[in-house]
């Protein structure tokens, strides 16, 4: 509530307001000019069409600087036509700044706006559901460069559907709701009566509606994980274009960043991620070792589970010498076991401990927790930030349509009916300029994704709190004890122990198979003149859980009494220790 | 005779030698150039072959050197991107050092023997070729300028911190012995303490341990100590972005392959490259060089991967097979069965994702010592004896910090991976011959007579066969597959296409019918060594011309009369 309260004072647009892209930027400049020393601009890159890409460093005077402090990074509407994701980041900020605590020990790092180019379709005369990017792309591959975008034939100022008739269409109109086509199902006998399209004319003539419009690529599909080859709208390769390619440099270079959340259309947290293949722990993957390698490890050739391997390789020299150090992941890496298809089961425990925290703070803003979030886009960011990048992330759509009380019907008509009765068009006769004739009427363009003011505000406050919320379970990384013991004179065993005090583990499970982010380090710093007597300084750990997770390290160390030394506790992403101990 | 024939065609056409606007260089090719002089040269053609030679810097490497490219087409005949185009890269390993010097013979032999010789002069006049001699510059400058290995420097110029340890590129090859070269150490151990014992034959060599021997040597790896104390040596030397595993088709993480960057393209030199493929559409045949091996390889670099349309993989063969008899000792083979499982690799991006018919030659092979497999052995008897001992640095003893009395000797690193000089001109000629032979097989199309049939007042059947008669098809049946660019397109000017589509049967009279625009014909390119027949229903009368425009083949028009 309190929360509430001072968000009103700092609000100077209405949250119910969506926001053009030179409003939003406006609005990052006030941001900028009003909080000096906390809020600062930053350039992600220029997109396509020759717009900045802007981010907003938030963070506040603290023990640890901002570059070096655990972060959240925070990404929306890369998709284009996501606006309340837009909203919700822009509210994040605020809400940032007017609960000043986090600040302190924490850095945000938020691209509010990640595909500026489709930004404004929501405002534009005709909507439609716009995500391309401002390049240039011959989609339909006809050497002609969009010439056949949809149409506002009925001219209502949005793109809906467009329905022909056709004697063995696949469409029908539905029994239970008329208003509604229903795919035609030949295993119940039904027969089909339409074919269905976007609203729009075959400028073209070559056959198709509105397959090639003006525009260029969608920055959402042009990341490497999962990316479709045979798809011209993709990109001519992952990170081709300028917005991609801008935000993972972006993150690159901000290895402090711990988690990720996106405000797009996909909510991982209200379904569980899914990938394309099974979700394994390491040591249930498959492998076949080639002729070559069985000979050289002595195995034979045969699929092997890891966690089979590992206890015969665990100590055979021929393996290390192939592998730097023999774990269940370089193993899978060693026998070629190919990508990561879906999340590691672990982590996936992780975002269901999460899930729950998210449906309360939906049920707290009388929000619905009940329906089902999309899955991710292939080759787009999310899997890119986990499979890739190998950080912890949240896709969050913001809002979507109630799921409905009742059976029959779908969620969107009922909503529809109940809240946005103008978001029908009915379906009504046009006649194509080629004399074809059709009907035009369905669903409004945004009404599934764009909710009304006071819905967006309930929303956008409700996920302000919970990225605090994730941003406060984030990972830390701390010297537990220590302990010296004399074994002989000027002989010491030394011994520390780190944990993570935090909430959510140092890496993901999955980071520590991709080995994207350095270990968390613990060194013995030793003063001049003081020796080990063998080994090294420094001991690591792939991943540290929060509670449980311990990184030990023991050292014979050379001193006299009295001899003053530290240890050093390293992350990149989940803080830094440091502790002096005297020998006596 | 058919050659007699050639070159009064050629003789028809009027083409003389080009006649240089000032001397042009004269490069040796018994030796490797180091990254000036190779860009002195490419000036100096520039200079010499003005409106043939273009010479553009297309990005910067890892320390600002220029990456440069070379576009080398006859001005007489259309500009560069109306013909049909080769692709040729170089060191993209940057220890993979005399394809350079391939790239530079072939601009050398090219300009020099235009007008001289018909198929080459032929060649010349219908296509264009791109040559980028050093991808990755700045680890091949520093190749030359600093101690370096037979395999070292070859990656990218990149803050990687191999060992994880949170300090970058720490732990580096060191020449202790300040000869210039990072050999290779060993260390004399009291019996069974070493899994290595000297060869009885050669003392220069170490064999491993066999049956019940006990060994008494250690082979300590390269020069170098263990600068960061952590027990391991040269473990973070600077380094590693694999600038052959960065490419965007087929690309995968660190994890899976190792040397990957953090996203495809994403490191200057590989980029260039790929937007420089990118900007011409018209490149359908790639070759890249590399070293060491003696192959001839193609995609796909894993199994993983899309396997090669069968039409594809035939005009592959064609190129590959005829290769292995030009190249003696070179073997013909896909990259994943024949070498080793890469991804995002140069001739993967180049094919996957332009529709370029690309190869990667592994330059060198033992075999070319003695003309025969070669032993350990054998390639220190070849050094004796063919290069007075030039290749081999012999053992001294030394006091290493960290092993106390070791040795360091062994090769010197422009050695083993690239040829002596003696040998370097033919590897040069053959490999630039197997260019020029690959570049022979781009698409050769020409419209052949039409054959024109009344159906009607006004109404005519026409069919126009388009013949190709070189090895390479006019569009990859990849590039169909994943829509990679638009088809060939067919159109009329002077009548009215009515139906258009193409002949599957001239003599059953059987045509598949293009359902929507006639009069935008698109064709799946023309297939290699063939003909695909157009056909066209047209209303009107007199001369009309039929147009054809390959994106890779270039354009073409004949007229004919509606009779």
């Amino acid at each position: 509530m309190k929360l509430f309260v001072l968000l009103l004072a700092t609000v100077t647009v209405g949250w119910g307001q969506y926001a053009t892209f030179a409003e939003a930027e406006r609005r990052l400049a006030d941001l900028v000019r009003l909080n000096p020393g906390v809020v600062t601009l930053e350039i992600v890159g220029t997109s396509a069409g020759g717009r900045n890409i802007h981010a907003l460093r938030i963070g506040a005077a603290g023990e640890v600087a901002l570059e070096a402090r655990p972060a959240v990074f925070v990404g929306a509407n890369l998709v284009g036509y996501h606006n309340a994701g837009t909203q919700a980041a822009l509210g994040l900020v605020e809400s940032l700044l007017a609960e000043k605590t986090l600040l302190a020990a924490r850095t945000f790092y938020v691209v509010p706006m990640l595909n500026p180019d489709a930004q404004n379709s929501y405002f534009a005369k005709v909507k439609w559901r716009n995500a391309l990017n401002g390049g240039q792309l011959d989609r339909d591959r006809d050497g002609v460069l969009g010439e056949d975008g949809p149409d506002d034939l009925n001219g209502d100022g949005r793109i809906t559907q467009m329905r022909i008739a056709d004697t063995n269409g696949a469409y029908l109109p539905d029994p239970a709701d008329a208003r509604v086509m229903k795919r035609v199902d030949p295993l119940k006998g039904e027969k089909g009566s339409y074919e269905i399209h976007t609203e729009g004319a075959d400028n073209d003539r070559d056959g198709r509606y509105n397959e090639d419009p003006p525009g260029g690529f969608r920055p959402d599909k042009n990341f490497a994980h999962a990316w479709a080859d045979d798809d011209p709208e993709a990109g001519p390769f992952p990170g081709s274009e300028p917005e991609a390619r801008g935000v993972m440099n972006y993150l690159l270079a901000r290895r402090n960043i711990a988690a990720a959340i996106l405000f797009g259309p996909a909510n991982n947290l209200l379904a569980t991620p899914r990938g394309t293949g099974a979700s394994l722990e390491i040591g249930q993957i498959r492998v076949t070792p080639s002729a070559q390698l069985a000979q050289a490890l002595g195995l034979e050739v045969r699929a092997y589970a890891v966690d089979e391997l590992f206890p015969l390789l665990e100590n055979s020299p021929v393996a290390r010498q192939f592998t730097g150090g023999v774990t269940r992941e370089s193993i899978a890496s060693l026998m070629e076991a190919g990508p990561a298809t879906a999340p590691a089961a672990e982590d996936l425990r992780y975002y269901d401990s999460l899930a729950v925290d998210y449906k309360k703070a939906l049920d707290k803003a009388g929000l619905d927790s009940k329906r089902e979030g999309q899955q991710s886009q292939a080759g787009g960011l999310q899997n890119w930030l986990y499979y890739h990048y190998g950080a912890m992330v949240v896709e969050l759509d913001v809002w979507g349509v109630p799921k409905k009380s009742g059976a029959g019907g779908s969620d969107v008509m009922a909503y529809i009916d109940k809240e946005a009765p103008q978001a029908f068009v009915p379906w009504t006769a046009v006649t194509l300029p080629d004399g074809t004739k059709a009907e035009v009427g369905g669903v409004d363009p945004f009404v599934e994704i764009a909710p009304p003011a006071a819905e967006l505000t309930k929303a956008v406050l409700a996920h302000a709190e919970f990225v605090q919320e994730v941003a406060s379970k984030l990972a830390a990384v701390k010297i537990l004890s220590t302990d010296a013991t004399q074994l002989s004179t000027g002989v010491w065993r030394v011994r520390a122990m780190a944990g993570n005090i935090g909430y959510l583990p140092t890496h993901t499970q999955h980071a520590v198979r991709a080995r994207t982010w350095l270990p968390v380090r613990l060194e013995i710093v030793l003063p001049a003149g003081v020796t080990l007597v063998s080994g090294k300084t420094q001991v690591a750990s792939e991943r540290l859980t929060g509670g449980t997770g311990q990184l030990k390290g023991e050292w014979l160390v050379r001193a006299a009494r009295g001899t003053r030394l530290s240890f050093a506790l390293a992350s990149q992403n989940a803080g830094n220790d440091r502790l002096e101990i005297t020998l006596q | 005779m058919k050659w007699a024939l050639l070159l009064l065609t050629s003789m028809a056409f009027g083409a003389e030698a080009i006649k240089p606007a000032k001397l042009p260089p004269d490069p040796a090719f018994n030796r490797l150039y180091p990254n000036p002089e190779i860009e002195k040269f490419l000036k100096a053609y520039a200079e010499a072959y003005p409106d043939w030679v273009k010479l553009e810097a297309i990005g910067k490497g890892g320390e600002g050197d220029t990456i440069w490219a070379v576009t080398i087409t006859n001005p007489k005949t259309g500009a560069h991107g109306t013909k049909p185009a080769i692709y040729v890269d170089a060191a993209t390993h940057a220890n993979e050092i005399q394809g350079t010097e391939v790239c530079l013979y072939l601009i050398n032999y090219t300009l020099k023997n235009y007008g001289k010789s018909a198929r080459l002069t032929e060649l010349m006049d219908r296509a264009t070729i791109y040559v980028v001699p050093m991808v990755n510059v700045s680890s091949r400058r520093l190749w030359f300028t600093h101690p370096a290995t037979p395999s070292y420097p070859r990656t990218l110029i990149a803050k990687i911190d191999d060992d994880r340890d949170g300090k970058v590129d720490e732990d580096p090859y060191d020449d202790l012995d300040g000869d210039g070269e990072i050999t290779t150490m060993r260390k004399k151990v009291p019996m069974g303490q070493g899994r290595y014992k000297l060869d009885p034959k050669d003392p220069r060599l170490l064999v491993p341990v066999q049956g019940d021997e006990l060994g008494d040597y250690l082979f300590l790896g390269s020069e170098g100590i263990d600068n960061d104390g952590d027990g391991l040596v040269n473990e973070d030397t600077p380094g590693y972005i694999d600038p052959n595993r960065t490419f965007g088709y087929g690309f995968q993480p660190r994890y899976v392959q190792s040397g990957a960057s953090d996203y495809p393209l994403q490191y200057p030199e590989t980029r260039a490259v790929a937007e420089f493929g990118l900007q011409h559409p018209n490149i359908i045949a790639v070759q890249s060089f590399h070293n060491s091996g003696g192959y001839i390889l193609r995609g796909p670099g894993a199994k993983t991967e899309r396997p090669y349309p069968p039409s594809d993989a035939r005009a592959y063969d064609l190129i590959g097979k005829e290769g292995e008899k030009m190249l003696p000792f070179y073997k013909y083979g896909v990259i994943f069965s024949m070498l080793y499982t890469a991804y995002g690799g140069t001739t993967d991006h180049f094919y996957g994702r332009y529709g370029a018919f690309a190869f990667t030659n592994e330059l060198n092979t033992p075999k070319r010592l003695f003309h025969n497999d070669a032993t350990p052995n054998e390639t220190l008897k070849f050094n004796d004896e063919l290069t007075q001992g030039r290749q081999y640095v012999e053992w001294k003893p030394y006091k290493h910090p960290q092993y106390g009395d070791i040795e360091i000797g062994g090769f010197r690193h422009d050695t083993i991976r690239a040829p002596e000089g003696f040998l370097l001109e033919e590897e040069c000629h053959r490999n630039a011959s197997f260019v020029l032979f690959h570049a022979h097989h781009l698409p050769r199309l020409q419209i052949q007579e039409p054959a024109v049939v009344s159906a009607g007042p006004n109404l005519w059947r026409v069919q126009v066969p388009v013949l190709n008669d070189r090895g390479l098809p006019s569009m990859a049946e990849m590039a169909r597959v994943l829509k990679l660019h638009r088809p060939d397109v067919a159109t009329i000017e002077g009548a009215k296409v009515i139906a258009s589509g193409l002949v599957r049967d001239a003599y059953l009279n059987q045509v598949d019918y293009q359902a929507n625009r006639p009069e935008r014909l698109m064709v799946n390119g023309i297939p290699a060594l063939g003909t695909t027949t157009l056909f066209f229903l047209l209303e009107g009368s007199g001369e009309v011309t039929v147009n054809y425009d390959s994106v890779k083949a270039g354009k073409f028009s004949r007229k004919m009369t509606l009779r």
